[in-house]
């Protein structure tokens, strides 16, 4: 059972562009065979608080995840309380450890996925990520939420185990080496 | 090779035994690289960079094709190559993928 993060990136590093727009993602080619094997592996997600009040007002909460192909438990990591008519969102405020496996717990022999960009770094950072699938688009988004870097953060190696070409994007596979 | 240095202190070209001569250019990017045309002929102009020369290229709509090479590993902090591209950045067209061992060289053509 492993922790993927699990992202659409531009050339420029950003899984958001400015204004938290993610229409970007969709103008280089159908979800990929990659893209579907990781939405199977994957039974349970960690987001974040950001991905969450997004994900309510614009993308259509849980049934936005994956086009509405994918079913499971979705567990917000958030410092404050909160509550939802939804059964399949979790609130868990004690932090990165408890949020990643409480979603193993839940996600029984799947893999767990990792949505954003402060909770894989976060993730990263707590040595709890196995793995970052990503599919690269050739856009300069210039501005918007980044994947990877910020303060403090450490030099990680990995191991690429796959590499595909799918239309416009570029399919990545990487193990995070510990 | 005639290579061309953009700086901003004047001074005679440098020969090098193995063949090199390098240009010193200070009146800018585009002159610079009207220079390097001319000295390349039929064949293409290599913008070595660094990433702040890479930059002002791409901002300015002079850049034709990017070969990069992705390289497995985190660095999280140091100098970002795709930085202060301006309001309109150039659109991009994948072309090319190749898989290396370890490395995926991915090339791209600007539309400017």
């Amino acid at each position: 059972m492993s922790t993927i993060a699990h992202h659409t990136i531009s050339l420029d590093g950003f899984i958001a562009g400015p204004d938290d727009s993610i229409d970007w993602a969709f103008a280089f080619g159908e979800p990929t065979s990659l893209a579907e094997e990781t939405m199977r592996r994957i039974g349970a997600i960690v987001a974040g608080r950001r991905w969450y009040e997004l994900a309510k007002e614009r993308w259509d909460g849980v049934d936005g995840i994956y086009g509405g192909e994918w079913d499971g438990q979705v567990f917000v990591l958030t410092h404050r309380s909160a509550e939802d008519d939804d059964s399949r969102i979790s609130f868990v405020s004690g932090g990165i450890k408890q949020a990643v496996g409480a979603a193993q717990e839940s996600a029984g022999d799947k893999d767990v996925g990792i949505f954003g960009g402060s909770l894989t770094r976060q993730c990263l950072d707590a040595g709890l990520l196995d793995e970052i699938v990503l599919h690269l688009a050739p856009v300069l988004l210039g501005s918007g939420v980044r994947l990877f870097g910020g303060e403090g953060a450490e030099q990680v190696e990995l191991d690429r185990i796959a590499v595909g070409e799918a239309d416009q994007l570029t399919d990545f596979r990487f193990r995070v080496r510990r | 090779m005639p290579v061309f240095v953009l700086t901003h202190h004047a001074r005679e070209p440098l020969e090098m035994k193995g063949g090199t001569t390098f240009n010193f250019v200070t009146d800018g990017i585009e002159a610079a690289l009207a220079r390097a045309k001319e000295a390349a002929g039929d064949a293409d102009v290599s913008l070595a960079g660094g990433a702040k020369v890479v930059q002002q290229y791409l901002a300015a709509g002079l850049l034709d094709e990017l070969d990069l090479s992705v390289v497995p590993v985190l660095l999280g902090d140091g100098e970002r190559l795709f930085e202060n591209l301006g309001a309109e950045p150039p659109e991009l067209t994948l072309v090319d993928v190749v898989d290396g061992p370890g490395v995926t060289h991915l090339r791209y053509r600007a539309a400017n």
